[in-house]
Order: C-alpha cells, then sequence, then structure tokens
C-alpha cells in the first residue's frame, strides 16, 4: 500500500479515495448553504482543506470523511446562515397526523395521475425542507440521500447516536407537519 | 410490543438500525397491527419524496477537472509559499482560495461572488431577443451565473409548444442556454391567476412561488444584477 505521506502519491491517492465524492459534497454544502454559488465556493474551500490534512484520512471511508469536513466548512465559513430550532417543544403526538393532501407522501403506489402530480410535489418538499433548522436539513441528506449509517452521522456530527435518532424523528415529524400545514393553508391563499 | 414502544422505533426499523430482536418484536407488532403498520408505509412514502428532493440536481456538481488542477497547484510546494504569506498577511480563507484559484486557475470563479445575472421577462413579444441577448452574453462572461425569471405574459415562451412570430419553437433554444447552465424560473402566482397547469410548463424551467419576488430577493440576497432585455 502506498504511503499517503509520500509526496508523489498523495495527491494521486487523494485523487482516487475523496474526489469521486465531489457530488455528495456539493449536495451536502447545497442543502446547508443558502445558495448555489456560496455551496460551490464551500466545496472548493472544503477540498483545499481535505487535501492539506490529508494525511489525518485513515483510509475507511472517504465519503463520510469529506462530508464531515464540508459540514465543517459551511459552519466556520458562514456560521450566521444557520438556523436554530425553533423554541416549541417537540411533541410525539404531531407524527400521528395524518397526511392525505399530498399523494405521494400518504401512498406509497403512486397512480399515474399521481405521478404526474409528484413533479410539484417535491419542488414543495425541497422548499419545505429549506425552511428547516440547519441541524434537521444535515440528517435528513445525510441519512436519506447519503444513506450513512446513525454511527457514521454520528461521527461526522460529533453528537451522541441518540442525539442523531432523535433529530431525524424530529426533522421527519417536523418536515411532515409543514406538509400538513402548507395543504390547510391553501384554501385561504 | 404495544404501539407505543413500537413507534418510536418505527424510524430506526425502516432505516434498517435495529439489532436482530429488536428488529424481530417490531416486525411481530407490525403483522398485528393494522395502525402502526400504515404508519409504517406513510414514513416510507415520506421517505421517499423527501429522497426524491433532495438528491443532487443533475450539473450541479463543481467542475471536477477544475478542482483536480486546484489541487495540484496546492500540490507544487512554490505556490504553496505563496499562499501561506498571503495567509500572514491575514487574508480570510475563503479570499486566499479565491485568488489562488483566480491567478491559477482559469476556469474557477474569478472572484469570491462570481458574476450574476437575473433577466426579468414579464412579456414574451421580446422573448426571442431576451434568447439572443442572453446567448451573446454568455460569450461575453462565459463564467457568470444567469438566470431568467418570468412572470405575467413572460411565462408564455416557456410553455409546451411555443413558438415566436415566425413559428420557430422556443424549446430548443431555451434548452440550449440551459445545457450552458442558464437557469428559467417560472412564477407559480401567475400560473394560478392564468390557469395554466404546471404539466403545461416545458421541462427545462423550474417554478418559484412569485416571480416579482424572485427578481427581488435574487438582487438583495445573492447579489445578482437586474437586466430587462
Amino acid at each position: 500500500m502506498n504511503d499517503p505521506k509520500s509526496a508523489p502519491d498523495r495527491l494521486q491517492r487523494f485523487e482516487q479515495l475523496i474526489l469521486p465524492h465531489i457530488d455528495a459534497a456539493t449536495n451536502l454544502a447545497r442543502w446547508l448553504m443558502p445558495n448555489r454559488e456560496d455551496a460551490q465556493d464551500v466545496v472548493q474551500e472544503a477540498y483545499l482543506r481535505a487535501y492539506r490534512s490529508f494525511e489525518s484520512f485513515r483510509g475507511d471511508n472517504g465519503r463520510a470523511w469529506l462530508l464531515a469536513i464540508v459540514r465543517n466548512t459551511c459552519f466556520t465559513l458562514h456560521a450566521k446562515t444557520r438556523t436554530h430550532a425553533p423554541e416549541e417543544p417537540f411533541e410525539e403526538e404531531t407524527q400521528e397526523t395524518v397526511c392525505e393532501t399530498l399523494p405521494g407522501w400518504a401512498n406509497a403506489a403512486a397512480d399515474p395521475l399521481a405521478l404526474l402530480e409528484r413533479r410539484s410535489e417535491i419542488e414543495l418538499v425541497k422548499q419545505l425542507i429549506r425552511s428547516l433548522p440547519f441541524d434537521h436539513r444535515e440528517v435528513l441528506v445525510l441519512r436519506e440521500v447519503e444513506e450513512l449509517s446513525y454511527k457514521e452521522i454520528a461521527s461526522i456530527l460529533g453528537v451522541p447516536l441518540g442525539t442523531v435518532m432523535s433529530r431525524l424523528a424530529r426533522a421527519r415529524a417536523l418536515l411532515e407537519r409543514k406538509v400538513t400545514a402548507h395543504f390547510h393553508e391553501v384554501p385561504r391563499q | 410490543m404495544n404501539c407505543a414502544d413500537a413507534k418510536k422505533l418505527l424510524h430506526p426499523y425502516l432505516d434498517e438500525e435495529l439489532d436482530a430482536p429488536s428488529a424481530i418484536a417490531v416486525a411481530e407488532h407490525l403483522q398485528q397491527c393494522a395502525r402502526c403498520a400504515a404508519e409504517l408505509e406513510r414514513h416510507k412514502a415520506a421517505s421517499g419524496l423527501i429522497k426524491a428532493a433532495m438528491r443532487p440536481e443533475p450539473g450541479a456538481a463543481v467542475d471536477l477537472s477544475a478542482m483536480r488542477r486546484m489541487l495540484e497547484i496546492e500540490h507544487r510546494p512554490a505556490e504553496a509559499t505563496h499562499r501561506r504569506r498571503w495567509f500572514a498577511l491575514g487574508a480570510p480563507a475563503l479570499t486566499v482560495a479565491a485568488l489562488l484559484a483566480w491567478a491559477l486557475v482559469p476556469s474557477l470563479p474569478g472572484s469570491g461572488r462570481s458574476e450574476r445575472y437575473v433577466y426579468h421577462i414579464n412579456s414574451s413579444d421580446n422573448a426571442t431577443s431576451a434568447l439572443g441577448n442572453i446567448a451573446f452574453h454568455l460569450e461575453t462572461a462565459p463564467k457568470a451565473h444567469f438566470v431568467v425569471v418570468t412572470h405575467n405574459e413572460g411565462v408564455d415562451f416557456l410553455l409546451r409548444g411555443a413558438s415566436d412570430g415566425a413559428g420557430t419553437p422556443f424549446q430548443p433554444r431555451v434548452a440550449a442556454l440551459k445545457e450552458r447552465g442558464v437557469q428559467f424560473r417560472v412564477c407559480l402566482n401567475t400560473l394560478r391567476v392564468r390557469h395554466i397547469p404546471q404539466q403545461q410548463v416545458i421541462a427545462q424551467a423550474s417554478f418559484v412561488p412569485s416571480g416579482i419576488a424572485e427578481v427581488g430577493r435574487l438582487q438583495i440576497e445573492e447579489g445578482y444584477a437586474y437586466l430587462k432585455p
């Protein structure tokens, strides 16, 4: 195996192990930053940081390692964009709210008509996810898109496993509440 | 296992994060309890929607070859010395990265903030000249970001089958610009007021709640320059 500290191999190894995860890095930054241009700046900066600290990479999971750097770069470069979780306490009961207004949400098997609606439905879900707090958006993207384990997410965020579980539940429930609320508001507009 | 216990475990069950005994206990409960089984189905559907909404947008990634060149520069000790000097001067990290990119990597944006233009179109009468303007603008500023925001009669040229006075369809021209990174946004308020179904809008365009609000937001929040063709 190549020694990561040997200079000629370093760039090559980095290109093999870290560069391929650029889509995942960009997507995470895109969800954590307010706009596409800032997200691209973050990815660029995160890659520079990753390359400079490549010695600390132990070679087990390049994607998780890079995503942790992307996430921290978002924090330090644009800490002001961080939105805090709402003060209202999380209520377990909200999980029971049945949402019947968004077909893709309520039915796993969508009929052809529902598929037609799905495009605008996804646009709506995107908007509502954007309105979630930073720490909700990050667990959702790491779990739902990157499909990382709770353990990997815990290590990226530097929090205990139980916190990952409760944040995920909270994020999913809050999103569902927003979807439901959106459809209750529509007739009034 | 009762419903309260099962409900707490539904997300980890779906995420395959439970140990075998707990997973079996949940599965057994789900066979007996239609209510919890229905809730699991709802979580599954929600998860599918979240995945679809959050997955990477095609073409959104940073240019890989530009990134590779940036790393090669970072790799060279000579330039690295330069960079350290900038650090010593107290320039913020992002500016340094941007400066480095500007000086040595031609295909990266020219400064911390790239050029950004919003084209505001509220009448499709001049859509032909607007698309032409953008194409020329793109030639002069190939690295700039372009967003076209349409509302009122401006949405018409982004509807399926739309063509100009000479009968030439708009869609291929829109698709070609989109291909080069130009984004087209359509006002949902306009569609609602004019009773135009969203399905009638061509796939190259995306939607915003209000076109006019988007024109304002891009200028205030994202530093876009306003252009009215």
